[in-house]
């Protein structure tokens, strides 16, 4: 039966730990206390110890993770044992920040035959807990559902017994997420709201001119390539705060509002800077067809560090958004429309945008907000920067 | 020196218990069913075991934040210690004490007192009643090498000096207070010449050769019992493990660390026992595997043992 190695309590205050290297690998054997890997904490670097003799199963963490107490960073097990379904946690995609799958991950998604990420005494104690696991978000390493999730979901069961059957309707699982979302930004993110107007002339253009299996380039795109763009040159407006630490962008991965009947979905489009228009363009497309069909994958929804919002297609002049948790700003656009305006002293009509940047004023000022979105403006008029 | 067989093997027996039960809750701990810290006593084992067998059943200690070892040689049994670790009521102090706070004053162990150097006045006050009710007992307080520079030991051993009280003060030197390295903290060479600031006898061994441990407790045991003051004994060791369970140890030198570990104390008596042939190593797979079922038995029980309700809480409570 597999042991698995789990991440022990590193001492008072110290909320997560990076897995800085393995010192073993899989197939190798261990012995009960062996050293398996190097822990960095807050303060120092502590040593993993075996807690389990026999052949190392399964790596679960990877180098650089971020890990919590009681985590399972790794599988003990006899030679040749392979992980059962129960022990088994399917190998994640790496660097899921904690919390952020969880939030808007749709039911149909985790329902639609794809495992659970869940220990066997978790799931044991779902099963007495009567908490069905598909509802149940995980906030683990790596989205893994804790005891404490279980426990929590039981509890939120448990709220609304059968029977007494509270007025109205129940709001629907992903859109619930997201109302705690909103709520948690709107309490612990003091938002810093600017706004530029941006001439279209050349983004209008270069749409116009472009082919993508027979369609164009849309706005969106434009502007997850601006953003990005901008971004690569400012980082700071990428970051993010986590307690009193600020945490600079592994890439600039953005996300975009996408909309669905009455829910809100934020997929996101990793390493945009790499990627030319015309990919881009497809992946978008296909981000938005996955959305609507309820096809996305919940590891599609992690790891942005800022998000694009888009009414462009009513008559808006211009919103405020509220900043994703985890994010560091969200830019609002909104119609393109033919405005006056004064070039070389002649009032001309000209298609403008209005663009709106909201940023958390905790580690950006005005000043970086200003410098970024200075830069988008800069490289959506220019004809060539794109 | 003939020392009797059965003796030996106890002493032998006890150190190992140590190092096993010590071993077996860093593990409880490293799989997250152990709550709380711990600060362990691995390396050390030779000089609770050496003090605590010149006592007699009704001679008393004060111990630190590092309890478990003086705890087992001063007679509680690894289940009690268990229990209490676990928080049960069934532990040495009803669960309230846990790891830094395991006593039990019928077994001559004043609860730990956690607190650097905060043992050293009250060994000495107990030590002060005993004098005053003409009982022939004696008060040994266990320290580490930190506590000799806070004040309650100068004012401490001062006063057991001044009055010739029956006090035995022992210093654990094992090099690092937390992770301070002691000599960088004296100009002392040893830190039993602090005695002589008070008059007292002052002496340094190996406190990783429980022989001399015990010859050493034995005499000062003896001083103090016939009203000749306190004795100042420093006894030289080592830590294996970190400061507490979660100090990684690694302002350890390498080459430090690796020649320590020659000198630890369980593997060293063993090889003694068998090279005097007091015991084959038959006999000391023997002793490990009873030992060892021993404390996986008090494991058992202390997991199974009921947690306290909430309301006693409200018990021994003084206002």
């Amino acid at each position: 039966m597999a042991v698995a190695i789990r991440l022990p309590d590193m001492g008072t205050n110290v909320e997560e730990c990076k897995v800085l290297s393995w010192r073993v690998h899989e197939g190798d054997a261990v012995k009960r206390g062996e050293v398996l890997a190097d822990i960095e904490t807050d303060k120092a670097v502590a040593e993993l110890e075996s807690t389990a003799e026999g052949v190392l199963l399964q790596l679960i963490a990877k180098v650089g993770d971020l890990a919590r107490t009681g985590d399972i960073l790794a599988y003990v097990g006899n030679p040749g044992e392979s992980l059962d379904a129960e022990t088994k946690v399917v190998t994640a995609p790496a660097n899921i920040p904690q919390g952020m799958a969880a939030p808007v991950a749709p039911l149909s998604q985790l329902a639609s035959g794809s495992s659970v990420r869940v220990a066997p005494v978790v799931r044991n104690l779902a099963a007495k807990l009567d908490v069905d696991l598909r509802r149940v978000q995980g906030t683990g390493l790596g989205g893994v559902i804790t005891r404490e999730d279980v426990q929590r979901a039981s509890r939120e069961v448990a709220v609304a017994p059968e029977g007494t059957t509270p007025p109205g309707e129940p709001l629907p699982r992903a859109q619930a997420a997201v109302a705690r979302a909103v709520l948690k930004s709107w309490k612990e993110i003091p938002h810093l709201s600017i706004t530029a107007s941006i001439d279209m002339t050349s983004a209008q253009e270069i749409r116009t001119k472009s082919d993508v299996d027979g369609g164009r380039v849309s706005y969106d795109t434009i502007f997850l390539k601006a953003m990005a763009r901008a971004a690569e040159s400012l980082p700071l407006v990428a970051a993010k705060l986590e307690g009193e630490r600020m945490i600079r962008p592994q890439g600039i991965h953005i996300a975009l509002a996408i909309s669905l009947d009455n829910e809100l979905q934020l997929p996101v489009v990793r390493d945009i800077g790499k990627k030319d228009l015309v990919s881009l363009q497809k992946e978008v497309a296909d981000l938005i067809v996955q959305v609507r069909s309820r096809t996305l994958r919940a590891d599609r929804l992690c790891g942005g560090c800022m998000a694009l919002s888009n009414l462009g297609m009513y008559p808006i002049e211009a919103f405020d958004a509220i900043i994703f948790p985890e994010h560091s700003a969200i830019l609002t656009i909104g119609a393109i429309q033919m405005r006056p305006m004064v070039l070389e002293g002649e009032i001309k009509a000209r298609p403008l945008v209005t663009a709106k940047l909201a940023v958390d004023h905790r580690i950006i000022n005005g000043r970086t907000a200003a410098a970024f979105l200075s830069k988008v403006k800069e490289i959506i008029e220019s004809r060539n920067s794109l | 020196m003939g020392y009797d067989r059965q003796f030996l093997i106890s002493l032998y027996q006890k150190m190992l218990m140590i190092r096993q039960f010590e071993e077996r809750v860093k593990f409880l701990f490293l799989e997250g069913v152990m709550p709380g810290t711990i600060h362990q006593y691995q390396g050390q084992e030779g000089i609770a075991v050496g003090v605590c067998s010149a006592l007699n059943s009704n001679d008393v200690i004060t111990s630190t934040h590092r309890p478990h070892g003086h705890a087992i040689a001063k007679g509680l049994t690894v289940a009690s210690l268990l229990h209490e670790l676990f928080g049960k009521t069934t532990g040495c102090c009803r669960g309230k004490g846990g790891s830094m706070h395991v006593g039990d004053l019928e077994k001559g162990m004043v609860p730990a007192i956690a607190i650097v150097a905060g043992g050293i006045p009250i060994a000495t006050g107990i030590a002060l009643a005993f004098k005053f009710r003409k009982e022939p007992r004696v008060a040994v307080s266990f320290m580490g090498d930190g506590a000799v520079n806070e004040g309650a030991f100068h004012e401490a051993v001062n006063m057991g000096a001044i009055w010739s009280l029956p006090v035995v003060y022992i210093v654990e030197n094992n090099l690092y207070s937390a992770s301070t390295p002691i000599f960088e903290m004296v100009r002392l060479k040893k830190l039993s010449d602090r005695a002589a600031g008070y008059g007292i006898p002052g002496v340094t061994v190996d406190g990783n050769d429980v022989l001399q441990v015990f010859e050493t407790a034995r005499e000062a045991v003896e001083r103090a019992r016939t009203g000749e003051g306190p004795t100042l004994v420093e006894c030289m060791t080592y830590r294996i493990t970190g400061h507490s369970r979660r100090d990684p140890c690694n302002y350890q030198p390498e080459a430090e660390r690796k020649e320590a570990l020659q000198r630890e104390p369980l593997r060293r008596f063993g090889e003694y026992l068998l090279k005097g042939e007091f015991v084959d190593q038959a006999g000391l797979d023997e002793i490990r595997a009873q030992v060892d079922a021993e404390i996986e038995c008090a494991v058992k029980s202390a997991m199974a043992a009921p947690d306290p309700k909430p309301e006693e809480a409200l018990e021994d409570v003084f206002v």
